[in-house]
């Protein structure tokens, strides 16, 4: 599926466009400052309901507007989809193919999205918590059931947490605890299931991307830390096993202290530059950012291998720190297929593109053909 | 007036707005019609009280259901609410009686085994008149944890405990059932 045309009004600095896209490479280019971030993000927020910038909406409207609209057409083979969405003060309304829904929840995974932006860099060099909001977002979008496991988990642990809190001021009763445990352990034990199984596939692409990228001079591997412990993919029996004897020896530690320390909530992973290497610690970083890159386009190949249809790639500003020859490794790798839309500043960059490609030149929030 | 609003509003599932509209309407409602409701919401609080046995809503303890000879007694059916017996009793599908926990666990909420009646069927279990207990908690979380604690406790009383099955919606069509509920139903599968 991909974005045919594409129509925002009062988004950021837009007043008012519409655009005509190419189903494979589209260009944006501009000064800095002249809103080519704003047109990804607008796409970002119709498909993904949410803004990769801010987690607050009033942010969005244009100055001394009270709202915006954004409208997605997209096209496959066989059907088409209208996704459209529009916000008045603190009222949303979504429409998906002219039906109203209330909550742009219900945008979400429709159209599956991956994002790479230069803050991705954060991705490796941030704390644990970018790595789980990567994966989240990511397999929420590749596997359906890891939104409801991934709720449900969060519900069991404020459940456990709150009753932990309870312990501290006395009031014990180790059989309601032990039942909270294992609720958190049922749904704990699928999400993290499922992230393996991610990782377990993403891995061999994550080091590809990162060669092809650094031409063939470095390796990078992923892995997922189940509590502090490296753990290849396993069955889901096995993953509950392994939370619920982690739980039990840390038991004491999480009374005393009055919340959840292990689950999928405190998990991270781990990326090691040619084997031995933490990227976070001993990357530079050039090498911090191809890392990213690579983490984010092996999730396009994991979309397209779970759901045979490619995601919808929205690069902003990746060619800004890469030398010529990563530039033309990366363009090599996006003419296999998926509909991509790239910002950037030097426009040079993609002049032996031909046909396949269409720019648009993006200045004070008004796009030119 | 707007004492009334106030008042509407604090029902559940009523809004501001909704509240407005009720009290307008009671306002243009004939005297007759608005006394039977106001006497109907009175002698609903006055003369309705808990089952002594079972926790039902009930105008007389012990309930109907508790007193119908022709229930069995043996069978326990445990549920959240007083609705849900409602609910169950609308099938015609259960003849046993009924057990209602007024609640389920809920640590974030403050509600622990201690606010739900467990002690009182602890006491209806150890007379050792009961045979099986149906476990009807809501097939949510919360519901699921109550469910997981009553049967740690009953099971050592050597009373069969069962739960309901989760599975698909009669009527309802596979390709639109979410993950979730469709692992379950696989999960609980019967031989035919």
């Amino acid at each position: 599926m991909y974005l045919e045309k594409f129509k925002l009004r009062n988004f950021r600095n837009y007043h008012s466009a519409e655009v005509v896209l190419s189903p494979r490479i589209n260009v944006l280019y501009g000064k800095n400052g002249q809103g080519k971030t704003n047109f990804l993000e607008a796409v970002s927020f119709l498909t993904l309901g949410c803004s990769f910038r801010t987690k607050r909406d009033e942010e969005l409207p244009r100055h001394e507007e009270n709202g915006f609209y954004l409208k997605g057409e997209f096209l496959d083979d066989e059907e088409s989809l209208t996704l459209e969405v529009g916000t008045d003060l603190n009222r949303i309304l979504v429409k998906i193919n002219g039906v109203e829904y209330k909550s742009k929840r219900s945008l979400f995974g429709r159209v599956r999205t991956v994002i790479f932006t230069p803050d991705d860099l954060q991705l490796i060099k941030d704390g644990p918590e970018k790595r789980r909001e990567y994966l989240d977002l990511y397999l929420a979008q590749v596997y359906p059931e890891y939104r409801q496991h991934y709720h449900q988990f969060y519900r069991a642990l404020f459940q456990r947490n709150s009753l932990l809190k309870k312990f501290r001021e006395g009031f014990r009763d180790f059989r309601e605890l032990e039942i909270w445990t294992e609720q958190m352990i049922a749904e704990g034990s699928q999400v993290i299931y499922l992230r393996l199984k991610a990782i377990e596939d993403i891995s061999p692409w994550v080091n590809r991307y990162h060669q092809l990228m650094s031409q063939e001079q470095e390796s990078l591997s992923i892995n997922y830390k189940l509590a502090g412990e490296r753990v290849p993919s396993l069955p889901v029996s096995t993953v509950q096993d392994k939370l619920r004897t982690v739980l039990e020896r840390r038991k004491n530690e999480e009374i005393l202290r009055g919340y959840s320390l292990v689950g999928p909530h405190r998990d991270d992973l781990i990326l090691l530059l040619n084997r031995e290497w933490e990227m976070r610690v001993y990357g530079s970083q050039g090498q911090q950012r191809t890392a990213a890159l690579a983490m984010k386009l092996a999730m396009v190949d994991l979309i397209k291998k779970t759901h045979g249809v490619p995601p919808l790639l929205l690069l902003d500003d990746v060619f800004s720190e890469f030398d010529d020859d990563r530039k033309k490794e990366l363009l090599r790798v996006l003419t296999e297929g998926t509909q991509t839309i790239i910002s950037t500043a030097e426009e040079r960059d993609f002049l032996n593109f031909g046909a396949e490609l269409k720019s648009f030149r993006v200045e004070n929030g008004v796009i030119y053909d | 007036m707007r004492t009334l609003i106030n008042e509407l509003a604090k029902l559940p599932g009523i809004g501001p707005k909704t509240a407005q509209r009720l009290a307008f309407h009671l306002f243009t409602t004939p005297r007759e019609e608005v006394q039977k409701l106001a006497t109907a919401m009175l002698e609903t609080k006055d003369q309705l009280t808990f089952c002594t046995i079972c926790g039902h809503l009930t105008e007389e303890s012990p309930c109907l259901l508790c007193r119908d000879p022709g229930r069995d007694h043996a069978l326990l059916c445990v549920v959240e609410e007083p609705k849900d017996v409602i609910a169950l009793e609308k099938t015609r599908e259960f003849k046993g009686v009924y057990h209602v926990l007024h609640g389920a666990l809920s640590p974030l909420e403050g509600i622990g085994p201690e606010e739900l009646t467990i002690n009182k069927l602890l006491e209806r279990l150890q007379t050792g008149k009961i045979r099986e207990v149906i476990l009807a908690c809501d097939p949510n979380m919360e519901g699921e944890a109550t469910a997981q604690y009553l049967a740690r406790i009953i099971k050592p009383l050597e009373v069969k405990v069962t739960r309901l099955a989760r599975g698909l919606p009669v009527g309802g069509d596979l390709e639109y059932i979410d993950e979730v509920t469709l692992g379950k139903a696989l999960e609980g599968r019967q031989e035919i």
